[in-house]
């Protein structure tokens, strides 16, 4: 910032501390707009702020989902969410970042996981949001169990959530040449 | 050597345990020393470990292969491919 003393005349808080890129793993629900608020705080800087939510379905392979119980590995899954962010931090310049992921018995309709993200435009947000979707799926150490009418199954591994890791990795790639 | 055991998801439920301690009788034990003796445990061990499941491993909370060496007090995980998101 050009003016810092400007910040603190207007208290704005305008020192980038690691405070803006978080991780939290709970059982309680979250509120995308209180999340929104908080997130953004007094930051003036960010033009763009990319948000993901994503849900439990009604439907998984052909069959009806009454519940759904996540389970996860305290302690690795929160230094993976870190690793991620870290790694997005690294490839766009970003503001801020706040990964929020459910676990416990979660109901169709309710919110699993939320990706925000912001910086000075769009692409860097967007991008971000994306990659770090894409990398938790596959990295991030949470298992989920269906209950259905048929009984109770893991979710297995997908191949297309592989896929959709690798192709940052193919990007990278197409950019060295 | 004593190692701490986790285990997670489908393979906590064939198991039967979440956590446990155990000392290792291999000197100088890899993941796949440990699992071979897990496996003589008896049917569910055997079934869960070298099922054609993909297996998934972590030491210390960083993902590992079978060759990796244990060293003391080491954290172990084993589990399926995540899903979550």
């Amino acid at each position: 910032m050009k003016w810092p003393f400007l910040g603190q005349l207007l208290g704005v808080d305008v020192t980038e501390t690691t405070e803006c890129f978080t991780v939290r793993v709970q059982t309680e629900p979250f509120e995308l707009g209180q999340e929104f608020d908080e997130f953004l705080a007094d930051d003036r800087r960010a033009g763009a702020v990319a948000s993901f939510v994503g849900r439990v379905r009604d439907m998984n392979d052909d069959q009806p989902i009454q519940k759904l119980e996540l389970e996860h590995y305290p302690g690795m899954t929160e230094k993976v969410m870190r690793q991620v962010i870290q790694e997005a931090q690294d490839r766009w310049s970003l503001f801020g970042a706040r990964v929020i992921h459910r676990v416990g018995p979660l109901a169709p309709g309710e919110n699993i996981v939320l990706v925000l993200t912001s910086s000075a435009h769009r692409h860097a947000s967007l991008d971000a949001c994306a990659f770090i979707m894409d990398h938790l799926k596959t990295r991030a150490t949470f298992w989920k169990k269906e209950q259905t009418p048929a009984g109770e199954r893991w979710v297995k591994g997908r191949h297309s959530d592989t896929e959709a890791q690798q192709r940052w990795q193919a990007k990278d790639a197409s950019n060295e040449q | 050597m004593k190692v701490r055991i986790l285990y997670f998801g489908e393979l906590r439920e064939q198991v039967g345990l979440h956590e446990e301690t155990m000392t290792v009788v291999t000197i100088t034990p890899t993941v796949a020393d440990l699992m071979t003796e897990l496996t003589a445990r008896g049917a569910e061990w055997a079934q869960a470990l070298e099922s054609t499941e993909p297996l998934r491993i972590a030491v210390d909370q960083e993902m590992a292969q079978p060759t990796a060496r244990l060293s003391p007090n080491c954290e172990v995980a084993f589990f399926r491919p995540v899903t979550g998101g």
